[in-house]
């Protein structure tokens, strides 16, 4: 039976907005709207697509909560960043929460690969302190006027650093995932 | 003023809806499996105003959660449903919840008998 052209079209649409989700679940949930729209036809419901809202909203409901679910299991920054950056599209607190973790992110990768490079480039790499400064990272040799910290302990202290900056802002992401999930569960929407 | 206070109201109600949402689709699984279309329109007939819309992807939430399990079945009418039945953990959350919803409106029906 065929629904009518502006039926398919939002079929259409929902598919398209569906595209990160696997081929399964994607036909899964194309296929139960169909039958929903085909059922209302055959009641000889006037406007079918009544109480859907927008094909994108409708297929962004289920991607998010796809995508939360499944960073929850990988537990990977990747797909935790990932699925909260999907997530941020209808939710500013997700955005807010999700870029200083980022950030987070970043400088906890700068810390490891210094503390990896540092027994390579003991002279250029370390942490440097001066009277407006205490950075780990390198310079550009043109401030004269700070100096880099000497000692055996910097290398694997700021490898720790790195790697305790990683694992907070990677449990934060998941707390972050969770209180996501759980605003859904709380108002009953996905 | 009468006008403000109804809008309060309507967004109270609408809360009250959504928080009860996922007690009601297990409440109405309990006894029967059932297809989306039968969900919204057994809720909407009890006065939920569910959107047609917002009970698929719910229903993608308690699948995820194992609460409910889904079965494709040819019901004769040119094409099939996709039908919703609880598991043992769904039974197990639904008992658990209607204990602590009883508790509650216990507690509400204390507070409204006081006052």
């Amino acid at each position: 039976m065929m629904l009518p052209k502006q039926a398919e079209e939002y079929l259409k649409q929902v598919r398209q907005g569906l595209a990160s989700l696997g081929q399964d679940e994607r036909d899964d949930i194309v296929a139960e709207l169909r039958s929903h729209l085909l059922d209302r036809q055959a009641q000889g419901r006037a406007n079918l697509l009544e109480g859907f809202g927008s094909a994108e909203r409708f297929a962004a409901s289920f991607v998010i909560q796809s995508a939360l679910r499944s960073a929850l299991v990988q537990g990977t920054s990747w797909a935790l960043g990932r699925a909260l950056f999907i997530a941020a599209r209808d939710s500013v607190l997700v955005l807010f929460g999700l870029l200083p973790l980022l950030l987070a992110q970043f400088v906890a990768l700068g810390f490891l690969v210094c503390a990896a490079l540092k027994p390579f480039f003991p002279d250029q790499l370390g942490l440097w302190v001066g009277p407006h400064a205490f950075f780990i990272g390198t310079t550009s040799g043109n401030t004269p006027d700070i100096h880099q910290v000497d000692g055996w302990w910097v290398f694997p202290a700021v490898a720790v650093a790195g790697v305790l900056l990683f694992w907070l802002s990677n449990r934060l992401m998941v707390g972050l995932v969770r209180w996501r999930l759980h605003q859904s569960e709380k108002t009953g929407q996905p | 003023m009468q006008d403000n206070v109804q809008t309060e109201v309507l967004a109270w109600r609408s809360q009250l809806r959504k928080g009860t949402l996922e007690l009601a689709v297990l409440l109405a699984l309990r006894k029967q499996r059932c297809y989306g279309l039968q969900l919204v329109d057994l809720l909407n007939a009890a006065n939920l105003g569910i959107s047609e819309g917002s009970i698929y992807p719910l229903l993608a939430r308690l699948r995820a959660e194992k609460k409910v399990q889904t079965e494709w079945v040819d019901s004769g009418v040119g094409h099939a449903h996709k039908y919703y039945e609880l598991t043992a953990h769904g039974q197990e959350v639904l008992a658990a919840m209607l204990v602590a919803w009883d508790e509650f409106s216990r507690a509400f029906d204390g507070l409204t008998a006081k006052n």
